[in-house]
């Protein structure tokens, strides 16, 4: 679990370090860095979902209940952190409203895709729904990757696109990395068992949950600090 | 075969998907109404004229169908350039007030709407 805690500290730390910190970019005013991390940090855990796609790993020895509460908070914590991204810059920036209507400039009209693709796709895949729509558990599972493909592809170029953090170009092809090997490590690690000797622990789904709560407030809280550090002269 | 031949049907109609996207999006940009902008001549001594009075020094015609010579109106009724004002004003703008501000000098709005898209003080 501790170790669990930390890889996903460091995949939340490095891209944003590699994007926000290395080269930064001038601070915009403490609303409009502490939005535009929150997205970011949203981008990543979108990102982070493809590697924990709620099958079973060797690692953590915990249930397959674990993983699947692991792939659906985290999955919900992605979902408000964008939520946070979209309403406090409406908040602060009431002209942003304009930027909601088709005929926004292209990277916003992909970020606001994407935004509609995620509210479809996240109530649909809830147990209870999906059973109903989905025949097999096979389908539901094509059908997911491929809207949750199309959620990263939009997000990439609305990130890319729209500038400013992400500007570089190195920036750019490291993020479209990123969203690359996401998008193929479910592909590769399809066929790889997960499953290693021993037994696992069971009834531990609460653990993921609280761990997602972890993710959240850091997140909420690394956003927090970087719009504080955009905003204040360093005496560097 | 049936496969080739729905991947020959498919490409096209996806394209013409794509092109029907775009031509409806251009056409969404064009009439969307120009914001107010509070910019200020005075703020902007130390520029050079010709950077944003492009048609002083490019000999271009710069008037648009009805006559605009300010630079949004003549960018705005030019449908070719319509469809790429917000990118092309706030690149313009962003470019040289961010160049400015990552000198640690002082400068203008790099990112804020509200900064510039007021309405200028009578």
């Amino acid at each position: 679990m501790f170790v669990l805690s930390l890889r996903i500290a460091l995949c939340l730390l490095l891209p944003f370090g590699a994007i926000f910190l290395l080269g930064a970019m001038p601070g915009v005013n403490l609303i409009w860095d502490f939005s535009n991390a929150s997205g970011f940090i949203a981008g990543v855990l979108f990102l982070l979902l493809f590697a924990y796609t709620g099958r079973p790993l060797a690692q953590p020895r915990h249930d397959g209940k674990f993983f699947m509460a692991l792939h659906r908070d985290l999955g919900f914590v992605a979902a408000l952190m964008l939520a946070v991204h979209i309403v406090v810059m409406l908040v602060d920036e009431p002209l942003v409203f304009d930027q909601l209507s088709p005929g926004a400039p292209w990277p916003m009209v992909a970020g606001n895709l994407a935004t509609l693709i995620l509210l479809l796709l996240v109530p649909l895949s809830l147990t209870a729904v999906r059973k109903r729509i989905w025949a097999t558990h096979q389908h539901f599972r094509r059908w997911h990757y491929a809207a949750s493909a199309l959620v990263v592809i939009l997000t990439a170029v609305h990130m890319i696109c729209i500038g400013y953090y992400s500007t570089v170009p190195v920036k750019a092809a490291f993020w479209s990395l990123l969203t690359g090997l996401a998008l193929a490590y479910p592909l590769f690690m399809h066929g790889r068992a997960h499953t290693g000797p021993g037994g696992r622990r069971r009834h531990t789904a609460y653990l993921a949950t609280c761990l997602s709560l972890g993710v959240l407030f850091a997140g909420l809280l690394l956003a927090a600090v970087y719009s504080v550090l955009g905003s204040v002269d360093l005496p560097l | 075969m049936n496969g080739r031949w729905g991947l020959l049907l498919t490409i096209p109609l996806v394209i013409a998907f794509a092109v029907g996207i775009r031509a409806g999006h251009d056409n969404l940009a064009r009439q969307h109404p120009v914001l107010p902008i509070n910019f200020e001549h005075n703020n902007h001594g130390s520029v050079n004229c010709v950077v944003c009075h492009h048609d002083f020094s490019d000999k271009s015609s710069a008037v648009s169908a009805t006559g605009s010579r300010t630079c949004v109106l003549c960018h705005k009724e030019t449908p070719r350039l319509a469809v790429n004002i917000e990118h092309d004003f706030h690149n313009l703008c962003v470019s040289c007030h961010l160049q400015s501000l990552q000198a640690f000098h002082k400068s203008g709005p790099v990112r804020s709407c509200k900064a510039c898209h007021t309405t200028p003080p009578q």
